[in-house]
């Protein structure tokens, strides 16, 4: 069976995964936390970037910004609406 | 033309101040699914937002039209259970039929998108647009049909939300929200539909549909207070 996941689980996934490292983890951790393509990391994280919700430190490293931690309580309220009405 | 209403005369406006505050409620969903869909860019998170909207937009043709008869209540005389009232202008029948023509369109309406938005159906839409303006302009004449009509919707929405939550487990009772909310709407149809035998009955629909509502705004506050 097809077990798309959709735009708001992607982000909240790569947020999650440098929140539980932290605030700051290296990017190869976030791609197998969140179980990502190389592609669609590199896609999430320069969108997220611009936003001001995450930084990429000197060390390659990706920090969450405050911006971000707003961000991802934000999303999980939706993640948590959509699962209540079902949409 | 005579026209009925069914409704005791003291519960006249109080009515109004009920779907003034479903509207509050309707509102606060629309702007947060429209909010969703800013994020996730996903159509059926736009139309989720737009059929609240429609619902909102729907009682204000209902508030439209009671304003009206309430207007004209003073052309009015009581026969047994039932108030006939007479109407004096053409103007306010041709706002009364439009009013709550326009209402039970877009009740019928937004009740089916949301339906149609929770069995992830992508077809057949227009089609059932067509029969719902069919049955929202004979309802006129018939009123229970509308009720009957949104019974069935209803009782659709609570079926396939309550099989959801029946079907995840361990259960999350918060998930037993929207299922309960659309019950309460459901009783108020069931009751709707016998109006005709009792005035009273158009209290205790109206309360089972405020009761619907407040859970829906529950449900709303529990949302924007979650923490992981």
């Amino acid at each position: 069976m097809k077990n798309r996941r959709d735009r708001i689980d992607i982000i909240i996934s790569i947020l999650e995964a440098i929140e539980k490292e932290n605030g700051k983890a290296k990017p190869t951790h976030v791609l197998y936390k969140a179980n990502l393509s190389h592609k669609l990391l590199k896609h999430y994280t320069s969108e997220l970037k611009a936003k001001g919700f995450i930084a990429e430190n000197d060390d390659k490293s990706i920090s969450l910004l405050e911006n971000g931690v707003m961000f991802l309580s934000e999303l999980r309220k939706m993640k948590r609406f959509m699962e209540m009405f079902n949409i | 033309m005579i026209n009925y209403i069914f409704s005791p005369r003291w519960f006249y406006g109080i009515d109004i101040v009920l779907e003034i505050f479903s509207i509050i409620v309707v509102l606060l969903l629309t702007r947060y699914g429209y909010k969703l869909y800013g994020i996730t860019k996903d159509k059926k998170h736009k139309h989720f937002s737009a059929f609240f909207l429609m619902i909102g937009i729907a009682f204000l043709f209902k508030i439209m039209a009671n304003f009206d008869i309430y207007y004209l209540e003073v052309n009015s005389i009581q026969i047994a259970n039932a108030v006939f009232y007479f109407e004096s202008s053409h103007v306010s029948e041709i706002l009364f039929y439009i009013g709550f023509t326009a209402f039970r369109f877009l009740m019928m309406l937004a009740f089916f998108g949301l339906l149609y938005i929770n069995w992830k159906r992508k077809d057949g839409f227009l089609l059932s647009t067509y029969f719902i303006a069919v049955i929202a302009l004979f309802s006129h004449s018939s009123y229970y049909i509308f009720h009957i009509t949104m019974f069935v919707l209803l009782l659709g929405l609570f079926t396939s939300h309550f099989k959801r939550y029946i079907k995840k487990i361990p259960h999350d009772k918060g998930m037993l929200l929207t299922p309960l909310s659309f019950f309460m709407l459901l009783l108020s149809q069931a009751v709707f539909t016998a109006i005709a035998l009792d005035l009273m009955l158009y209290v205790v629909g109206e309360m089972f549909q405020l009761a619907g509502f407040c859970i829906l705004l529950y449900e709303y506050f529990m949302v924007i207070r979650y923490e992981k």
